[in-house]
This record gives C-alpha cells, sequence and structure tokens, in this order.
C-alpha cells in the first residue's frame, strides 16, 4: 500500500475506535481551561477546561460519518443522473439542466438553504449530497460518453437489452473508475462542508472538528493545540483521500485505454 | 440566526488561524490586562464611530418594544430619549424631570422636560407621554413589559403640556426607579408603525439607514435638548459572534466592540492602538440560570436546592470568566440599593445533591438548558452547566439556540433552566422582568408579599425589610442560580470615549460618545 492508503486507513481506524481510546469524556472539564499540552493530557485543555484530546478523538465520526454518506448519496445520485444522460440525450439534457443550476450555487449556500428547511444530521446529509450530485453527473455523462458509441454497448442495444442493463452492464464497468477517484474527491468536499456546518455552528448534536475549530479560535494563542489538532486532522484527512483518489483515477485509466 | 455574522467570521478566519499559529509560535504575548473605563479625553466634534454588538439578525426591529439584544438596545437608546434612566445607582431624570406619587401610591404625577423637540421638529409634550404608555402595555405588544401590571394606561390624564397624572393598578411608591429601570423610550403621540423613514424620537442621534441584522447608520441630531452629540454619524453594527467583533475592530471595520471573548483579555488587544476595557467590579453582571418553575421535575423545590448544591461556582468563574470576575450568591442584581450581599453561596456537595433528586424521584430526569450567546460565556455556562447536573444524575443537555429564537414564547416554555445574564439593575426591575414571563415567574405567597410591600411603599425603612425578606425567600427556595458575576470586556480604539454606561455596560448609551 501506498503511504496515502496507509495514512488514510490509519485516520479511518483512529475515528472509528476514537470514541473508545478518549481518556476522558468529551464534556467533561479535567483542568483550568486553556492548559498548554503537558500536565492535562496530551494536547492540553479547551476554553472550558475539557481534554482536547478526549474532544478531537470524538469530533471525527460525525464529520467523517455524515460526509461519507452525503458524498456516497450524492455519487450514487449523481452518477445514474449522468449514465442516463449519456444514453439518452434528449432526456439526458432534462434531466442535467436543473443540476446545472443548482451547481452554480456555491455549497456552503445549498448548506445554509437546507438546513433552514431540514435542519439535523439528515439535513446536512442532504446538504453535501445536493453540492455533490450535480458535479458527479458532469463528470460521469463526460466518462461515459465515449463507451456508449462503443460497438458492445450498440450491440446491446440493438439486442433490445433495458435500460438498467446496459448501464450497469456495458457502461458502468468502464466508467467505474473514474467514478470512485471523483467518489473520494466528493468525499473531501462533504468533509469541508461538514466541517463547515459545525464551524457556522449548524453541526447536529456532539461537536465535530467544524466546532472545535470555531471554539478554538478566541483562545488560539492561549493554546494553540486546541486549534491545530482539528485543523491538521481536516487537512490531513483531505490530503490522503486526494491521493488516494489521484491513484485510482491512475489505475483506471489503464483500465479503460 | 447566527448564520451572517458567523459567514463574516468565516471569511477572516483562516487570516485567523494562520496568524493564530504564527503568533502562538512566536510565543506568548504578555498580558497587560483590561484598562478600567470607557476611555479617557474628551470627544472632538466629528468623525464616524462605528460600534458592533450582539443582534438579532433578520429579526431585528426598529421597535424599541421589540428589541431583546444589545444591538437593539444601543440603537434605540440613541434614538429615543427615556422619561428616567439609571445613573450611578440612582434614577436620573431624562425627558421626565420628576415623579410624585400619591402617599397611597394610587397614582403619580410625571413632571415633564420643557423645551425638547422631536427630531422632525415638533414639541415634545404630555400627549407623547401618554400615548407611550398605552403602547408600552397594550396587548399587541411583542414582548410584555413589567409596566403593565402597574399602570392603569387607560385613565391617564393629561393634565397640561408637560404634566401627566397616571393612575397605578398596584400601588407604586416609587415611579423613578420603576420606571428607569423599564427603560421606558418615549415614542411621539400616534406613532404605530416602525417602518425605516418613520422613526422619529428625541434622542440625540437620527436613523438615517437601517438592515435588519447588518447594521443602522445615525445621524447627529443637532437640536437635542441634552446638547448635540459629539460624533457625525454612529453606525451600530449587528454581529452576534463575539470574535467577528473582535475581528471587526482588529481589520478596521469597527472602532469599538462590546461584550468580547473573556480569552482575549489574556491574549491581548493585538495591536498598539487598540486597548482592552473593563467596566469595572460595579458594573459586573450576573451569570445565572433561571428555573423554569412551571414543568417537572424543576417545580419541585427538593429538585431546585439539589441544582444549587450540584454547581461548583468557584470553577464555573475560573472556566467561563477566565477568573475576569467573581461567584455569586445565588441572587441578581448586585451593586444596587437593598440588595442582600451578605447572604451566603450554596456550597458545593454533590453528595446532599444525589440524595435529595433521589427522595424527589427526580434522579434520570431529563433537563434542557436553553442559551444563546446573546451576551459572552452564556454558552459556555450552560455546557458547564450540564456537566454538573448530569454529575449529580440529571440527564441534562444543553440546547444552544441562536439570540431571536431564544426569546420566542415557545422557546421558553420548552427550557427547564434559561441561561439569564443581568447587570446591577434597581431590585424592582430584577424582581419585575423575570416575573413578566411565566416561564420564569416564581409563584410563591411569601415572595409576592413582600414584592408587592417593596413596590407599593413610599418607606424607606419598609421598602428595606421588604426587599431583604424576598432575597431570602429567593435565597431559600427560588428559581434562580446565579453563579458568578463577570466583568464586561471591551475591544476599542484608544481614541474611542465618552461610552456611557447607564443601566448595563452591556448596551452603553452612545449618545455622549465620539472620538478624540
Amino acid at each position: 500500500m501506498r503511504p496515502a492508503a496507509v495514512a488514510l486507513v490509519a485516520l479511518l481506524v483512529l475515528v472509528i475506535v476514537g470514541p473508545v481510546l478518549a481518556p476522558y469524556s468529551p464534556t467533561e472539564p479535567v483542568g483550568p481551561p486553556y492548559a498548554l499540552p503537558g500536565e492535562f493530557g496530551l494536547l492540553g485543555t479547551d476554553q472550558l477546561g475539557r481534554d482536547v484530546l478526549s474532544r478531537v478523538l470524538a469530533g471525527g465520526q460525525p464529520v467523517v460519518l455524515t460526509g461519507l454518506l452525503g458524498a456516497l448519496a450524492g455519487s450514487v445520485a449523481g452518477a445514474a443522473v449522468g449514465l442516463i444522460a449519456a444514453v439518452r440525450g434528449v432526456t439526458g439534457a432534462f434531466l442535467m439542466r436543473p443540476l446545472d443550476a443548482v451547481a452554480a450555487v456555491p455549497p456552503v449556500l445549498v448548506l445554509l438553504l437546507v438546513l433552514t428547511a431540514v435542519p439535523g444530521r439528515s439535513g446536512i446529509v442532504l446538504a453535501v449530497a445536493l453540492a455533490g450530485a450535480p458535479l458527479v453527473a458532469r463528470v460521469t455523462a463526460a466518462a461515459a460518453a465515449p463507451v456508449v458509441s462503443r460497438a458492445h454497448v450498440e450491440a446491446a442495444i440493438a439486442r433490445g437489452e433495458g435500460m438498467a442493463w446496459v448501464l450497469g452492464r456495458e457502461v458502468l464497468p468502464l466508467v467505474a473508475g473514474p467514478l470512485v477517484a471523483d467518489a473520494g474527491v466528493r468525499f473531501v468536499g462533504a468533509v469541508y462542508l461538514v466541517t463547515a456546518a459545525g464551524f457556522l455552528g449548524l453541526g447536529a448534536g456532539a461537536a465535530d472538528w467544524g466546532q472545535l475549530i470555531v471554539e478554538a479560535l478566541p483562545g488560539a494563542v492561549l493554546q494553540p493545540a486546541a486549534l491545530a489538532a482539528p485543523v491538521l486532522l481536516v487537512a490531513l484527512l483531505a490530503v490522503s483521500v486526494n491521493l488516494v483518489a489521484d491513484d485510482v483515477v491512475r489505475r483506471s485509466r489503464t483500465v479503460l485505454a | 440566526m447566527p448564520a451572517l455574522s458567523r459567514r463574516e467570521l468565516l471569511r477572516s478566519a483562516g487570516l485567523v488561524v494562520a496568524g493564530s499559529i504564527v503568533a502562538a509560535c512566536a510565543g506568548r504575548p504578555a498580558s497587560g490586562g483590561p484598562v478600567q473605563g470607557a476611555g479617557g479625553g474628551v470627544p472632538a466634534r466629528g468623525g464616524v464611530l462605528r460600534a458592533a454588538f450582539a443582534g438579532a439578525g433578520p429579526s431585528e426591529s426598529l421597535n424599541p418594544y421589540a428589541g431583546s439584544t444589545p444591538a437593539e438596545f444601543v440603537r434605540s437608546r440613541a434614538v429615543y430619549d427615556e422619561l428616567f434612566r439609571m445613573q450611578d445607582g440612582a434614577p436620573a431624570g431624562r425627558l421626565a424631570v420628576s415623579a410624585e406619587p400619591t402617599a397611597d401610591g394610587s397614582s403619580f404625577v410625571l413632571h415633564l422636560r420643557e423645551g425638547v423637540t422631536w427630531q422632525d421638529g415638533s414639541p415634545f409634550g404630555a400627549a407623547d407621554v401618554a400615548h407611550t404608555l398605552r403602547y408600552l402595555t397594550s396587548p399587541q405588544r411583542p414582548y410584555p413589559s413589567e409596566l403593565s401590571a402597574f399602570l392603569d394606561t387607560a385613565a391617564i390624564e393629561v393634565l397640561d403640556a408637560h404634566t401627566v397624572r397616571v393612575p397605578t393598578l398596584r400601588p407604586v411608591g416609587d415611579p423613578p426607579v420603576l420606571f428607569a429601570g423599564a427603560s421606558v423610550s418615549v415614542l411621539k403621540d400616534g406613532t404605530s408603525g416602525f417602518e425605516a423613514g418613520q422613526v422619529v424620537g428625541t434622542g440625540p442621534y437620527r436613523l438615517v439607514a437601517f438592515e435588519a441584522g447588518r447594521e443602522a447608520r445615525l445621524a447627529r441630531f443637532d437640536g437635542h435638548w441634552d446638547g448635540a452629540p459629539y460624533a457625525d454619524e454612529l453606525v451600530v453594527l449587528s454581529l452576534d459572534d463575539p470574535q467577528a467583533r473582535v475581528n471587526a475592530v482588529r481589520a478596521g471595520q469597527a472602532d469599538f466592540a462590546n461584550d468580547i471573548p473573556f480569552a482575549l483579555a489574556r491574549t491581548g488587544a493585538g495591536a498598539p492602538d487598540l486597548e482592552i476595557r473593563s467596566a469595572g467590579d460595579a458594573q459586573r453582571t450576573g451569570y445565572g440560570f433561571v428555573l423554569n418553575t412551571t414543568r417537572i421535575p424543576v417545580s419541585d423545590p427538593r429538585v431546585r436546592r439539589a441544582i444549587r448544591l450540584a454547581v461548583d461556582r468557584q470553577a464555573m468563574v475560573d472556566r467561563v470568566f477566565l477568573g475576569y470576575g467573581a461567584a455569586a450568591n445565588d441572587l441578581y442584581g448586585r451593586g444596587v440599593r437593598y440588595f442582600a450581599g451578605d447572604v451566603a453561596a450554596p456550597a458545593h456537595d454533590v453528595a446532599l445533591a444525589r440524595t435529595l433528586l433521589g427522595e424527589a424521584g427526580a434522579t434520570g430526569a431529563p433537563l434542557a438548558i436553553r442559551s444563546a450567546e446573546f451576551e459572552t460565556g452564556l454558552n459556555a455556562s450552560a455546557e458547564l452547566m450540564a456537566e454538573s447536573l448530569r454529575a449529580v444524575g440529571l440527564d441534562a443537555r444543553a440546547e444552544l439556540v441562536s439570540p431571536a429564537e431564544l426569546w420566542t414564547p415557545d422557546s421558553l416554555a420548552a427550557a427547564d433552566l434559561l441561561a439569564f445574564p443581568l447587570g446591577p439593575f434597581p431590585l424592582s426591575v430584577v424582581y419585575a422582568r423575570s416575573a413578566a414571563y411565566p416561564s420564569l415567574a416564581f409563584a410563591d405567597p411569601q415572595l409576592q408579599q413582600a414584592i408587592t410591600t417593596a413596590l407599593a411603599t413610599t418607606d424607606d425603612a419598609e421598602r428595606s425589610v421588604a426587599w431583604r425578606t424576598a432575597q431570602e425567600v429567593m435565597a431559600d427556595r427560588g428559581n434562580w442560580v446565579v453563579w458568578g458575576l463577570g466583568d464586561v470586556l471591551s475591544l476599542a480604539r484608544a481614541s474611542v470615549t465618552g461610552i456611557a454606561v447607564h443601566d448595563s455596560a452591556k448596551y452603553p448609551y452612545l449618545g455622549k460618545a465620539g472620538l478624540a
């Protein structure tokens, strides 16, 4: 495995078992506020004297799980629309236009709008999916366009195979690589958006990394670790996912060629 | 809705993150400690003073009686004048010069200031005050006024152009204190709408532009009875997020930011021409929670006592105020006349709290603590409170909402505990204001009797005894947990001066403010 993949797997394992590993409850004060790393925990304490390490470990799951769900929903929906658009010209265009309109709205605005209507975790997932789907559809349509004119696809259509069969059996395997790579990029975008929701105070329930960042801002000079830890973890997650996604693209090109 | 100001914050967040990390690497700055007071020097005439306060987002209103946030209070106070205001702990006349109650308190006569003109040029008089009092106590008001319970506004008599007789529903022994505490902004006779363009006050500044949740621009009113103000223009910015207010001053978009994070006092102002100011010990705000006695299990006095015992007051002061404050004794109104400062703060006793909860059958009961960050540290205190209450066996959780949402009747009714800050207001206000909301009131016959006596009597000794009784009832079985007194900190350009504290340093009077 490449280093990026190793880092990603390690990070995901940490996120999954993090809450169990945390030395303290994420809400319990364990020392004076803004204690530097050392006496009161490996990463010091936050503005209320809570253990930063425990909070960071507990704050990963909401970010990663929400991001993953949102990215998955957006990718599946976007890929379905993109594939249909590639095969059915007119219907496809009809399907793509509204999505293009959504793509023109900045993701953070989509997030704010959706959360106004559907507050809570499901709202964030919906917003992430909605923000990601149009671009996935574009990528899928572009990747599938050269494939649909291939002989085996036309043969399948001529045999009278159904739409689902053609897309699933003949087209999808050939564009799967780019789609997986794109899903990786979507996931990074999703993590950013979930973090932004936490940062804007729109996160649901437990404190996620975004909320940890905004809470640590006023005291960043007093206790830099409380700010640096969640920022670095978000960055690390994004970079390793991107590198792994790049890797997938590189390999999938050889399949396509 | 916090989104707008937070978005501003988002914009500057990258810079701040980078800047903070760089600053942190460069070593911790020396903390000079806050400067006491409101800035020295005499303000010069002219200039634009931009001040940032927490607001209520798009729901902000130009109606001075609809507001509930510092930005709205500060704006209203600059546009309108009050009948009386609190100054150095005593009521001082503004548009009213005196109020004489009859011996039995059944009515009083208000003598109004002469020679005052409205911003549209018309003269101010008794009809305006009568209209204001009627409007203030009308049932259509968005927020109930504590005065509704006292004034018989239907029977107000205009005696002459500058004299009004106001009959009371309950005896009122000291009308100036009642008015000063209630902060009565006087409206022009006939005022019913508050759209931009219709707003006319007698105050030192005229409203020229208003964008709810963003800013209000106010221009100097040269005809003000108290002398023309100093700054040509006053800009009141609404920024909910304390860090966004700080950033606005540091980035040069504002000259003054009130109610800034306590952490900032430790980190320093950030630039040589900026200073952190503290409004001082006498202006400390009481931070606490009002328990909703209409809800189970808080309705049980044993549970209320357990909640008090569960709080580690000194730990809360250390964590929320970072030491810029002191522990309090569960009573609001410290620093004013008749305050019972000698009542001891309840001890921190987890074992006894658990026992009491067990006796009341409330162990494991769900408990919602509602808070909004309209004053710095409220949300932090709500989170710590939830943790303290979980430690004694209550299923407590902090529900953090936006300032506008917090004050909706539904939201108040759904809260078991409400984060509630009160500055050094007169006790008549302290007790009447919380009683104006059914979910914040405390129905206790002895307390009601004592408050009624204290408000009705014209005899000072009798009033003093009555307030003593009221506070003893509150300390014994009441519905307040006032855990600390926090300093009011602001970040200001060193040239900003003349910011006056009337009834609360959280929403100062800017009528005499300016740039030195």
